[in-house]
């Protein structure tokens, strides 16, 4: 009797000693988080990162979700006064990381909304910055862009499953198109596979917005105009040196292109009838496939529409 | 002619750029803008010229609770308008390349292939200047490419002898062009419906959409001059 008397005092004992650990170890991370959000507030984002990675690793907080919650800002703040960019910019990746561990975990009403409007902000800087590759576009970034785009759609989609993403993907696409449109028409110098490539890369870029959105006037409008242009770059091609077999066949492939653009022009024309910028396309396209009844009727059209005003 | 010459349609001012809009994942609000409709979420980012300027306008308002932040943000980003219409003379470039290849593929007597070889062009500023731009300083074999353009037939009289003549005049001022280099090699080009029966030797028609030519040959022997292999397997006629 004594002997179990011993062994539950001794248990019991040793409960205690665990708790008491446990509490004081508690108290002690609950401490530090509290500590690292202050250094937070006080802007010392890179000493409230030191200090609160540590207490991240320990067991006791794999699980607190404020822990995680306060680590998330930590990581989303010095990932903006850093400057970082990229898809795989590692402070941006840690604090969407640590805002849907803290998520997961739970956390305060509060902290809930605020870590979710962290989230939104994270989303939309990745589309911020795919944006912005796309405004200083170079050559060979679509896929970065492309990756950028896709970080924010998984984020917005985690956030809001139910949200239709296909207009942005679509105003991506179109704005690649134009992007690759603007780097064809400029001077660089470029091997003429470079050119065809970038020239498919435009068109594929559009038709993708178009499946998305086949009512889109710019896209519809932008991609007539790249085939067109298209077109009269291959025949400006032509020199002194080019054969008359060469000529024919040029000329075919410049006719295709214009026969190509046609549609489009149509297509946004027929949504927006007294535009004089499509009327103008239309005058020009069939001019150029030597429809002259028709290149003069749309030509009647605007010296019309120009007469009214 | 080129329709975009008309002076009043060059002049004209198209709306073009007016906006390419996109759907702003970066603000929360709903802007309009030289009134165009926006798309059912409200959320748009204007899409304008790619200008750095334009750019610089990008605002951010920032919002931080405590060691949080709730961060509003509007941006404002610039795409501008694709391409603009490429406005060559898209009939005029391939009517030039077309006449240079008749120039180059064809052969007159011998007292003619000497001195500088002249090719007029009547009534089609835009296809002159695209031969003068392009070929103004080849050859013709051994001879110099000469390029005059000339406003109408009467200014043809005063000319010195011209090897090749395109016009695009029909009906009875092409015939009285042609009439009025009778029996002399000089290879009169046109692009009229009735081209051949008015004595053009080459006239441009349409087909498929394409520019191609056909070839009153028979006259061209009557008159010294040899069309070339080349440019005869390629007629429509």
């Amino acid at each position: 009797m004594s002997a179990m008397n011993i062994d539950i005092r001794s248990f019991l004992l040793a409960g205690m000693l665990v708790l008491v650990a446990a509490c004081s170890s508690s108290a002690w991370s609950q401490g530090e988080v509290q500590r690292a959000a202050d250094l937070g507030r006080a802007g010392k984002w890179t000493e409230a990162k030191q200090l609160l990675e540590p207490v991240l690793i320990s067991s006791n907080y794999q699980s607190s979700g404020r822990a995680w919650f306060v680590m998330g800002f930590i990581h989303k703040e010095l990932h903006k006064s850093q400057g970082e960019f990229g898809v795989d910019a590692p402070e941006r990746l840690a604090a969407v990381a640590c805002f849907q561990r803290a998520q997961q975990l739970g956390l305060s009403v509060s902290d809930q909304q605020m870590a979710s409007e962290a989230l939104d902000f994270l989303s939309r800087s990745y589309f911020r910055e795919a944006i912005g590759m796309v405004e200083g576009f170079t050559w060979g970034s679509t896929n970065d862009i492309i990756a950028l785009f896709s970080r924010y759609e998984a984020l917005e989609l985690s956030l809001n499953p139910n949200k239709d993403l296909a207009p942005q993907r679509s105003d991506l696409n179109r704005y690649l198109g134009q992007a690759h449109a603007m780097l064809l028409d400029s001077e660089s110098p470029r091997t003429s596979a470079e050119s065809q490539a970038i020239f498919e890369a435009a068109i594929g870029h559009y038709r993708s917005a178009l499946e998305s959105d086949p009512g889109e006037y710019a896209t519809q409008y932008n991609l007539a105009i790249t085939l067109y242009n298209e077109g009269v770059r291959k025949l400006k091609s032509i020199g002194h040196e080019t054969s008359m077999f060469e000529l024919m066949e040029i000329q075919d492939g410049c006719v295709a292109l214009f026969e190509q653009s046609l549609a489009p022009m149509q297509a946004a024309h027929a949504q927006q009838p007294g535009r004089l910028e499509t009327l103008k396309g239309l005058m020009t396209l069939h001019y150029a496939l030597s429809q002259k009844e028709e290149s003069d009727r749309y030509r009647a059209r605007i010296e019309q529409i120009i007469g009214d005003r | 002619m080129n329709p975009l010459t008309s002076k009043e349609i060059h002049c004209m001012h198209f709306e073009r750029s007016e906006y390419v809009p996109i759907h702003d994942a970066t603000s929360r609000g709903t802007r309009t803008r030289s009134g165009t409709a926006l798309r059912d979420d409200g959320l748009r980012l204007r899409a304008m010229k790619l200008s750095k300027k334009m750019r610089s306008g990008a605002l951010f308002i920032a919002c931080i609770c405590c060691a949080s932040s709730a961060v509003n943000l509007h941006a404002q980003g610039q795409f501008a308008q694709s391409s603009a219409l490429d406005e060559s003379d898209t009939r005029s470039i391939t009517k030039a390349n077309f006449l240079f290849h008749f120039a180059a593929s064809n052969e007159w007597p011998a007292e003619f292939m000497e001195g500088p070889f002249r090719l007029a062009i009547i009534g089609n500023p835009s296809l002159h200047a695209i031969l003068a731009d392009k070929y103004a300083m080849k050859s013709i074999g051994s001879q110099s490419l000469e390029i005059i353009a000339f406003d109408d037939a009467e200014s043809l009289e005063k000319a010195p002898f011209t090897h090749v003549i395109y016009s695009e005049e029909s009906g009875e001022t092409l015939q009285r062009i042609s009439e009025s280099i009778q029996d002399q090699p000089v290879l009169l080009i046109s692009d009229a419906a009735d081209g051949l029966q008015n004595g053009a030797l080459i006239n441009f028609v349409a087909v498929n959409n394409r520019i191609r030519y056909e070839i009153n040959s028979e006259e061209a022997s009557k008159r010294d001059l040899l069309i070339g292999n080349r440019i005869l397997s390629w007629a429509v006629k």
